[in-house]
């Protein structure tokens, strides 16, 4: 004990990783599970202490399934859907003789301790699993060493929850990554931040953070190795920079850094609440952009009037096997059903086939953006996309929902995406099941195409949402992903420019609303644009809200719209931006300041 | 007495985490020793990760062989079940 504290000198170092939830934690390290290093692994001095290694392996089982049953029942009773079966197939594999014979039998027959009797089975299976064809299945192998994991806990006889116990205070998590099991146990209200090895944008520990406003950095590699639990540790999830260790002088400033994210937040906080309303009156609809349930209590809070656009793929994604009905409709219910938000907007699965376990084998697409993906791929694989459409009308029964179908491109989609939906419609009804009375149906433009028969998609729907994100990359012709073309991707661009007035205006003919739901919709200096081609909603990642806010509050439709008339008169993307930032700097100086720090 | 029945998975996504979790739930109610046969391959029906790594495909058949005095009550439940596409879809 005592060499491990002079061991620790203090030695300042940085790390870098992807910065997942914004703000900056300060605090002291808890390596969660911290087994690898304790395992002790030693043969049995005598023959005879075989059968008693036998029991505590047997006792270890048993403790590892009590928990996981509880671990079930609190889940259960928190009504969350999506790791319970999870829960079960860990249960079974703890249940499972053929594994917890064959780690029996090294006891005997090789006189190992139990940990490295489970050790060589884990090892075993890691092979049998890795020679499996099917990718899905081969990756289950980390439910196994998620089961020896907990076992191997339990025969190191570790209290779990030790860290929570002692009352501690402002501990920051360090771990190799976080199910939701890991966190379904932790005292959140505990914890300042996270700093993991893996994982990314969408990984459990990322939506866990962003959900709990916790700052957390992920992807750092190695982390796990280079601290111990009670180091002095910075996590910084708005540079997703991790400095352990800090001197004084950075210490100092990175508790700067925080005092001034945390009043900037709460100023911005306080103005979050009001309503997106002109000095001359114009009011403009502020929606959030969401993924998972847990968000929403953010976006309340960062002033969502409504859910523009709740994104359905995850359902999908984050597990194997296809989602039930009963999956879709109670995830749907529960957000509908939030009484501070107006309506949600569910948007249909916007995926190709690569990501159904299904097709997994078929053909690759040499260009899968433009492959057999959202509204395609939903228009060939009716059941799939009605089992959704079934869950989206049975949760607007318990709130005010919207339905927008992604990637329209024709007239010819937008009606068989309809008639799919009236169909569905039929069945329950027939079925005798409570649905939404009516639902207001939305296209996404994000397609060129869709922009040019604007007026003749406008007679089909109730409202347009444009897809900024992929608007302008189809149209300008440029890659995202490819990181030689980035100079190129500009919302700016006139033809974008123009690209969204026609729709604005096409729509507000035919007497339909017009919402705008890609990042373009959040970007501060593009508020006044926005406003002065009329749009009716803008919809946003929640942080981005409270400035969009601010800055609509503090300005006029009727300034807006010279602005945008301005904007339209320059002939390339480079004096369209000068010309807007300059006008934002001088109109919002406090606001767009901000931004270079 | 034993039984024995060949079955397809009617389940888009065949034998997975799920399926085989909930095959093992119904397997383990019996007292009949349950195996699955697949491609001259067989293995333990109450093991999950027999099951798993079997590797049965959508499409791919089984052969289900129950040995015990419930066994066919075994068999029925467990046809019942994949029949049922296990409650998916």
């Amino acid at each position: 004990m005592k060499a491990d504290q002079t061991d620790k000198t203090d030695k300042t170092f940085i790390l870098k990783g992807v910065g997942v939830s914004p703000g900056v934690a300060i605090g002291r390290v808890y390596r969660f599970d911290p087994l690898d290093s304790k395992i002790a692994f030693y043969k049995l001095k005598d023959v005879s202490l075989i059968p008693q290694e036998v029991l505590r392996f047997k006792k270890a089982l048993k403790e590892s399934e009590l928990q996981l049953l509880e671990i079930q029942n609190n889940l259960k009773k928190a009504k969350v859907t999506e790791p319970l079966y999870v829960i079960d197939v860990h249960i079974l594999i703890l249940k499972d003789k053929i594994f917890t014979n064959r780690t029996i039998k090294y006891i005997r027959r090789l006189g190992v301790n139990a940990e490295w009797a489970l050790r060589m089975t884990l090892d075993h299976y890691k092979q049998i699993f890795e020679g499996v064809e099917d990718a899905y299945i081969s990756s289950r192998v980390s439910d196994v060493q998620y089961v020896v994991q907990r076992v191997l806990r339990n025969l190191s006889g570790e209290k779990q929850e030790n860290v929570w116990e002692t009352g501690q205070d402002g501990v920051i998590i360090v771990s190799h990554d976080l199910s939701p099991a890991d966190t379904a146990q932790m005292k959140l209200d505990k914890i300042f931040g996270f700093a993991t090895d893996s994982g990314g944008r969408t990984s459990h520990t990322a939506i866990v953070a962003r959900s709990m406003e916790l700052p957390a950095v992920v992807g750092l590699d190695n982390i796990t190795r280079s601290v111990r639990t009670g180091d002095e540790i910075i996590v910084d999830g708005t540079s997703g920079l991790v400095v352990i260790n800090p001197y004084t002088d950075m210490l100092k400033r990175y508790e700067e850094k925080k005092r001034h994210y945390d009043t900037a937040k709460d100023e911005y906080l306080k103005y979050a609440k009001l309503p997106a309303v002109t000095l001359d009156n114009y009011h403009i609809q502020i929606g959030c952009n969401i993924e998972f349930i847990e968000e929403i209590p953010s976006a309340i809070v960062h002033g969502a009037e409504n859910i523009g656009l709740y994104r359905t793929e995850f359902l999908y994604i984050y597990r194997d096997e296809l989602p039930t009905e009963e999956d879709h409709f109670n995830n749907y219910r529960q957000v509908v059903t939030e009484k501070n938000l107006s309506w949600s907007t569910i948007r249909t699965f916007d995926l190709g086939g690569d990501k159904f376990p299904n097709y997994q084998k078929q053909s690759k697409e040499l260009n899968p953006q433009m492959g057999l993906r959202a509204i395609r791929f939903c228009l060939k694989e009716v059941e799939i996309f009605k089992t959704q459409l079934r869950a989206i009308w049975r949760a607007g029964a318990f709130g005010k929902t919207k339905i927008l179908f992604p990637m329209i491109s024709s007239v010819e989609e937008i009606r068989e995406a309809k008639k799919l939906l009236e169909e569905t419609r039929q069945e329950l009804l027939a079925q005798g099941v409570k649905i939404a009375l009516e639902m207001e149906i939305g296209a996404m433009i994000e397609v060129p195409a869709a922009v040019v028969i604007a007026d003749k998609l406008a007679r089909e729907v109730d409202f347009f949402s444009i897809g900024t994100n992929d608007l302008i990359q189809y149209s300008l012709a440029i890659d995202r992903a490819n990181e030689r073309l980035t100079y190129l991707y500009e919302p700016l661009h006139p033809a974008v420019l123009r690209l969204i007035k026609r729709v604005v205006d096409m729509a507000h003919d035919a007497k339909i609303r017009t919402a705008m739901c890609g990042e373009m919709a959040g970007d501060p200096l593009c508020a006044l644009i926005l406003l002065g081609m009329e749009l009716d909603e803008l919809s946003m990642n929640h942080l981005a809200i409270p400035r969009i806010k601010k800055i609509i509050r503090e300005s006029t439709i009727k300034e807006s719209k010279i602005l945008l008339e301005k904007a339209l008169t320059f002939n390339t993307a480079s004096e369209v931006r000068a010309y807007v930032v300059d006008y934002m700097m001088g109109r919002f100086p406090d606001e767009f300041q901000k931004e270079e720090d | 007495m034993t039984e024995t029945r060949t079955l397809k998975l009617k389940n888009k996504l065949g034998m997975h985490a799920r399926s085989a979790a909930a095959f093992v739930k119904v397997a383990l109610q019996f007292k009949a020793k349950i195996y699955i046969e697949r491609d001259g391959q067989t293995v333990n029906g109450d093991s999950i990760l027999d099951i798993l790594t079997l590797g049965c495909p959508y499409g791919g058949l089984l052969t289900i062989k129950a040995e015990g005095v419930d066994a066919s009550m075994a068999i029925e439940e467990l046809e019942k079940l994949i029949e049922n596409k296990f409650g998916e879809d």
